[in-house]
Parts: C-alpha cells; structure tokens; sequence
C-alpha cells in the first residue's frame, strides 16, 4: 500500500480518545451541541452522559488544561485561565482493590479521599505548568518558581513548599499508597490527606499567591465514574452535593450508570437541585446535525493525513466562534455533498435496477415469483410480474402475492397502470413499495449472501453509526481500507460494493467487541447473536407482512421479569447493545405505556437485516427470558416455533447463520 | 517439568499435602482423585474475587493472610492440583510458598487432548450461540495490584488462556492502556 494510504489508515483506524493522548487540540472537532454545554464555567455539578464511542472522553479531554493550554494551539485566550479543567478516570481495578480485606470500611475511606488528594493535586501543579508554557503564556515562569506551599505542612509536615518538589512528593506519595494497598499488613499505612480539603487549600495557595489566577475555579471531570465502587460513589455524591466554586466536579458515566444517589451524609443527591445533565449521545441522535459533525470529523482525521482539497478548514473545526457559520446552508451542503462523493450511495430505483443487471439475483427474483403463483395454483405468466420496466414493483411482487387477500389478476393489473403511468398501490397512498421495498430488497440478498447496496452511502454510514462517531469512523476505515486495496487511491469514491462489504465486515468486528462490555459482556453477546438470528428470521417472512423487524417491545410489561433480568437490560442499555425508547406507536391505544428495545443497527450489516427503524416485535415475556437466558436447545425450539408461525422455509435461511440449529449437526 | 500421556510414564513420589479446586467436571475430578491418592492430607481451596477471601482447608480467610495460614506447611511436599485450581489460588498459595521458603511445591494439570487439536472456523458456532457465564473482568488480587496510569510506563503480562477475547476484555475496562506505546 502507497504510503500516503497507510498514513490515512493510520488516522481513521486511531478513534479513541485514550489513543490520542491528553493534548487534543490537533484531533478534536468541537461538536454542533457544543454551545448547549456549559461545564468550564459550570458553578454547580453538570453529568455528563453518554454510550460508548460518542466522544465523551475526547470532549472531557479536550476542556482540560493539557488541551486548552496546548503548545499547539496559536493563542489562548485571557479568560481561560478562569476555568481549569483537570480530568481524573481512575483505575478502577485498583480503586476497587480498597475495600474490605480486614480493613476498616472508615480506612478505605481516608485512603480513597487520600488518592482523589493525590491524583487532584498533581494535577492542579501540573495545570501551572500547561498555563506556563503555552504560546501566549498567563503565567510568568519566575512566578511559577516562586509559589510556596509552606502551609499545607498543616496537613503534613514533610510536604515541600516549591510546586515541583510538592509534585513529586505527591507523586511519591501515590506509589506509596499503591505499596500499601499491596500489602496492608506488613507496609505501613500512609498519613492521609483529607481529600477535597487539602485541594481547596492547594487551590486557595495559588489563588493568593498568582495575580492571574486570583478568580480561578478548577473544574474536576471525572470519567468513568460507574466503575467506582459504590462506598467511592457516595464519597464523589457528597462532594457533588456540596460542590462550589473554586472546586467543581463534573463525573461523567456511561447510560444508566448514575444509580447510586446516597452520599455520606442523610441526604442523597437529587437532580437539578443537585445537578444538571447533559447527554452527549441524544445530543447526537436527536441532532440533524450527526451527519454533517460526521463528515466534518472525517474530513478532519483525513486533514491530518495530509489529504488536499477537503470542504473544512481544520482550524475552524476547533473554534467556536464559527460554530454558527458550520450551521449554514451552504457550508452543510458542501460538506455533505463532499461525503457523499467520497461514499456515494444507491437510489432505490438503482438498487432495484441492479436486482436486473445480476443474473443470479434476478433468478432468484423469478424463482420466487414461480414458486408463489404455483403455490395460490395461479397460471398466470410468471413474467407480468417480472417487468424490468418496473423494477421496484417486480421485486415487491412475491411478497404481494403470498398474501391471501391480494388476487394475481388484480396485482397484474396494477403494474400495469403503474407502467401506464396511471395512479396505483403501488406508488400511490398504499405504498407497496414505500413499505416493502427494502425488506423483499434484503430478502432476494440473503440466499447469495453477498453484502446488499443497501448498506452503503454516507447516509447509510451516518444511520448504522447512530450517534457513534467511533463505529463510524469503522466504517469508513473499512471501506477506504477495501477501496485502497483493489487500487483506488485516497480521497476518491470508494465503490458501493465495497462500501457494503466493509459495513459486513465492520459489523462483524464490533459485533465481536461485544463480549467485552463488561461482566456480563459473553451474556450480551450470545443475545445479540440470538435476537439478531430471530430479527433475521422475521425477514425472511415470505409475505413480508411486517417489514424490516428490528426492535421488540415486551408484551403484559415486565413482571415475569427477574431484578436480575431487568439488570440485564440496564447492562444492554448502558454498552448501548440496545436503545431503550418509549413506545411511539401503541397497537391498540388502551395498552399501558412501555418501552421498546432497538437493536443497535451497527449490528444490522451482519445479521442481514434492516437498519431502518419501521416495525417493532412484540414478544411475549417468556420468549424474552429464553433469550436471555435460556438453554441452547429452548432457543432453537423458540427460533423454529416462529419459522413455522412466519411460514419461513428451513432453505430459505441463510445456512451459515442458522447451520448449527438444523437437527443432527455436531455439538 | 514432565509431560506424559498417562499417569504411568509419570515418576513421582507421595506428597505430605494435595490443595484442590472445585471440581467441576469427569477430568478435574480425576485429577483430584490421583492427587488425593498420592498425598496424606488433601484439603480445597477457592478464592472469592468479591469478597478478597480465600477459602481453604474449610477456613476461610483475607487473601492478604495466606501467608499465615501455610506457616505449618512450609517445611511439607505439598502439590497443587491446576486443573481444579484457579490462577488466583495458585498465584496466592505459590507467593506465600515462596515467601516462607517453602522448597517442595508440585504441580498437576491434565490437559485435554482435544486441546492439541486445530479448532474449525465457523461464521457462528455453536458455542458462541450457547449462554456464557458471567465474567467478573479484571480484579485486583490483594499482594499483585498496580495502579495502572498512562502518565508513566507500565508492563503488564495477560493470560488469556484459550480466551483471547479476554485481552478485548482489558482494553476496553483499562483503557488507559495503550498497546503499542
């Protein structure tokens, strides 16, 4: 591979804001929500919420002093000293170390007040140092040097007095504390510092002692707080509650991860008067903005690999005073046509089109309709619902004609008039096509398994992506990863074929990750992999009946649900596996309120299934619980129990998906 | 080290003391019974990652006093049945045996043959699609615990057994970890 492809590979495949390091000045697009946050100048705790890929991390990251201070960055403005941003994800292996062993509960709670001192109060010496030595520097060095912390030996009288001896003290003094965590029998157990009290007074040092920062309020955005164990949680909830300048903490947890309100103290921590949140991942789905954020972040890592001629001026991405000038027309259009030039999709005209240019998928096409007139005993021509001239229709047409109520002769005649150009079902308020067309299109795909068309297109990128710029980037790195590979050369149209078969193929890989969400990562998996096998099933419904099935609701609520069950779902949710929303449209209106659950449709591609969010399942709770938890043999019993209900022809699944549910295979 | 295909081409003596794991299947059970046979004394143990404990000989105890518990022990052969133990039960009672000097620990693992054997490929298999168990992800072990950062250079050696998945497992929860660094 050339070498420019490598460098852009390089930069597409490195999506993870722990890859970048701390100064994200160079890779960071500020988002469109990015005037709805306020947390550098937040005077109360804001949370911070948001699934995993959606650039929470980046974001934190990029409001704390490493970045906002960068050596890069051309000029920092004054008033960035006012807000500092001091970012803390804990290693929640060894936070979850300090609990229990013989050791009083009262203990781990000094020693993690103690680590949350230490950790903190490197970092506000360390932000000097960033304010220091930035291009347009707030802080004079000779100033820095001249900081004397002399009356935190109030706390302990070994700390030294100048900001980089104190540093390292306190560095010392975490591997200390590490030393004893090891082994608290035999080490000795450290003085500790009283947490958010030392910081203050480390903070109240500098205030009195440099000019510039006399007003700073120190902003802590602690990531990942939902790996805390839960005495650790309430000592953060306490600090929440009792928040204020010039110290605020900003914790930032996945969905449905802040559970635990209780603090120390009698008093548990209420929304709104306690805290605001912001939810970066709505922020994003409910945004119409995704796709154009989208392009831009793409546009940006390709600006990065030296790639010429792009819609975005890197440098502009990262200011927000042109925050509004990215919301313009004209610029969303440029961008947008840009990505798509790069991702060009298919117009389902087109998509039906290629069923006709394909032999063995327009064979397909006229097995099916064979094989349907032959079952209703119809003798009609196999080939007036074969029209070329009206692909679409065609295609639709075996679907139509495997429901009962719709006659042969009647459905003729309304190609016909669609030919004629005349008002018909198929285009007119019916809309056969509106509503089959995409279903039958994945229907014809899946007996060749091939990747459909359907996946491709920047648009189809932005809707498997839905919200996650990380499994966007995927996607993107995928294709021009397949396109580089058969010769095409950077920055040009990757082909639709190849588009669909990176979305396979990403698909696959983040299908895989699964497993690693958490602990209950291996359960997750095999019910994606069981869900999408039964949402891939009701595909292959030959009437198409209900169409591009891929989220299902819970019929009579949930009370056969387990709280183990419902903990499930809480573990699903919050690796974003599934969505959880409130059911829009209920089929009889006296049923009470519930939710539904989506699929996440990056996982779409590989089941073979619709990403589009149409038509909902309805399971009865026992299905849900087999899923969940049942044996291997209930869920091939529950699987063919509906191939039977939806009709579906054991040759009609795809044998490499459903091979180890057919009798006789090995176990 | 030996490696035999049966308990025949092994050569080995009695031991004063055999510590099993919980058996769970035909080959752990038949571990533990060969182990049982060959020592005095056959005791279990099993640590809990929740609660930091580890139960041994029907005591249970703070993995931070394991040392104490094989004070007695320190001068018996004792032999630790891998197949039945977990690694924490055997990193915990191999520590302690080293820091009290103990000089005669053996050790035991049967391994399948299928193991040997290349595994097929398929798109899905079986054992994908069956429930998995509960994992409990990376914990500290009380005597082995680093503060992992990326703001200094840390080596960390994983065993992933025949689960590679369980490296995805680490960087996902560990993500301060960058591989490459």
């Amino acid at each position: 591979m050339p070498e420019a492809a490598v460098v852009i590979q390089n930069v597409l495949t490195k999506n993870r804001a722990e890859e970048l390091g701390y100064d994200m000045w160079e890779h960071f697009v500020l988002p469109p929500f990015y005037d709805l946050l306020d947390l550098q100048t937040a005077r109360k705790p804001r949370l911070v919420i948001g699934g995993r890929g959606c650039g929470k991390t980046m974001l934190l990251r990029y409001l704390s002093h490493q970045t906002i201070f960068s050596p890069s960055r051309p000029s920092v403005p004054r008033e960035a000293s006012l807000n500092i941003g001091l970012y803390w994800k804990a290693d929640t292996q060894f936070a979850n170390a300090m609990y229990k062993r013989g050791v009083p509960e009262d203990t781990w709670r000094a020693a993690f007040m103690h680590m949350a001192a230490l950790i903190i109060g490197i970092e506000v010496l360390s932000s000097l140092k960033s304010i220091a030595t930035c291009r347009t520097p707030l802080l004079d060095h000779s100033e820095l040097v001249k900081l004397n912390f002399r009356r935190l030996r109030a706390f302990d009288q070994g700390l030294p007095v100048a900001p980089e001896e104190l540093a390292a003290c306190l560095e010392e003094k975490l591997w200390g504390l590490e030393s004893w965590v090891n082994d608290v029998r035999k080490v000795q157990e450290p003085q500790f510092l009283p947490g958010p009290k030392f910081i203050l007074r480390l903070i109240e040092t500098v205030r009195s002692q440099v000019a510039t920062l006399k007003e700073t309020v120190y902003l802590v955005y602690l990531d990942e707080y939902e790996n805390l164990c839960g005495y650790q949680q309430e000592i953060i909830n306490t600090w929440l509650k009792h928040t204020e300048p010039p110290l605020i903490f900003i914790p930032a947890t996945k969905r449905r991860a802040f559970e635990n309100r209780q603090t120390t103290g009698p008093e548990s921590l209420s929304d709104i008067h306690d805290f605001r949140q912001h939810d970066l991942e709505k922020y994003l789905i409910d945004d119409k903005d995704f796709s154009v954020f989208a392009a831009e972040i793409l546009f940006h890592r390709l600006a990065l690999g030296g790639v010429q001629g792009l819609p975005v001026n890197p440098a502009d991405l990262r200011d927000p005073s042109k925050l509004e000038e990215r919301k313009s027309s004209a610029y969303r259009k440029r961008v947008l046509a840009s990505a798509e030039r790069m991702f060009p999709g298919v117009s389902q005209h087109d998509l039906a089109l290629g069923i006709f240019g394909d032999e063995a998928l327009a064979k397909t096409l006229s097995n099916r309709i064979q094989s349907v007139l032959k079952r209703r005993g119809s003798r009609m021509p196999w080939r007036r619902f074969f029209r070329p001239s009206l692909p679409e229709a065609s295609i639709i047409s075996p679907a139509l004609l495997c429901r009962r109520r719709v006659d042969p002769e009647k459905l003729a005649a309304e190609m016909d008039k669609a030919e004629r150009g005349e008002q018909n079902q198929f285009t007119g308020s019916t809309g056969w096509i509106h509503n089959n067309f995409i279903g039958c299109l994945l229907q014809l795909y899946e007996p060749h398994f091939r990747a459909c068309p359907v996946y491709s297109g920047f648009r189809a990128f932005c809707q498997l992506a839905q919200g996650n710029i990380r499994h966007f980037l995927e996607l993107c790195h995928k294709a021009t990863d397949i396109g580089l590979a058969k010769g095409g050369t950077v920055g040009a149209a990757v082909p639709v074929a190849d588009q669909a078969e990176a979305a396979r193929q990403a698909s696959a890989a983040l299908l895989g990750e699964i497993r690693s969400f958490g602990r209950r990562g291996n359960q997750l998996y095999t019910f994606v992999l069981r869900l999408g096998s039964l949402f891939a099933l009701a595909h292959q419904r030959p009437s198409q009946s209900e169409p591009e099935q891929n989220h299902f609701s819970i019929k009579g609520a949930s009370i056969q649900l387990t709280q183990d069950d419902l903990d499930f779902f809480r573990e699903a949710v919050k690796w974003s596996v599934l969505f959880e929303q409130r059911v829009t449209k209920k089929k009889q209106a006296y049923l009470p309120e519930t939710v539904e659950y989506v699929l996440n449709p990056i996982y779409a591609p590989y089941f073979h299934i619709s990403y589009r969010k149409r038509r909902r399942l309805e399971l009865e709770a026992d299905d849900v619980i087999c899923l969940m938890r049942g044996s291997y043999d209930a869920v091939s019993a529950l699987l063919k129990r509906f191939s039977r209900e939806w009709e579906v022809e054991p040759a009609e699944m795809a044998p490499t998906l459903f091979s180890h549910l057919e009798q006789g295979n090995e176990r | 080290m030996q490696e035999a295909d049966s308990e025949a081409e092994l050569s080995y003596g009695r031991w004063s003391i055999a510590i099993v794991g919980r058996v769970v299947d035909d080959r752990g059970r038949a571990a533990a019974d060969f182990v049982g046979r060959q020592s005095d004394e056959a005791i279990t143990a099993a640590y809990d990652a929740e609660e930091f404990q580890l139960e041994i000989g029907g005591q249970r105890l703070n993995a931070d006093d394991v040392q104490e518990y094989l004070e007695p022990h320190k001068q018996r052969s004792v032999v630790l049945e891998a197949t039945t133990l977990g690694f924490v039960e055997i990193f915990l009672i191999c520590r302690a045996m080293r820091k009290l000097g103990g000089q005669f620990v053996t050790l035991l693992y049967v391994e399948p043959r299928r193991y040997a054997n290349p595994r097929r490929s398929h798109l899905l298999e079986r054992r994908d699609f069956e429930l998995s168990e509960e994992v409990p992800g990376y914990k500290a072990i009380p005597g082995a615990t680093l503060m992992m950062t990326d703001r200094r250079p840390v080596r960390a050696v994983f065993f992933l057994g025949y689960e590679g998945e369980r490296l995805a497992l680490a960087l996902e929860g560990y993500q301060m970890i960058r591989p490459g660094d």
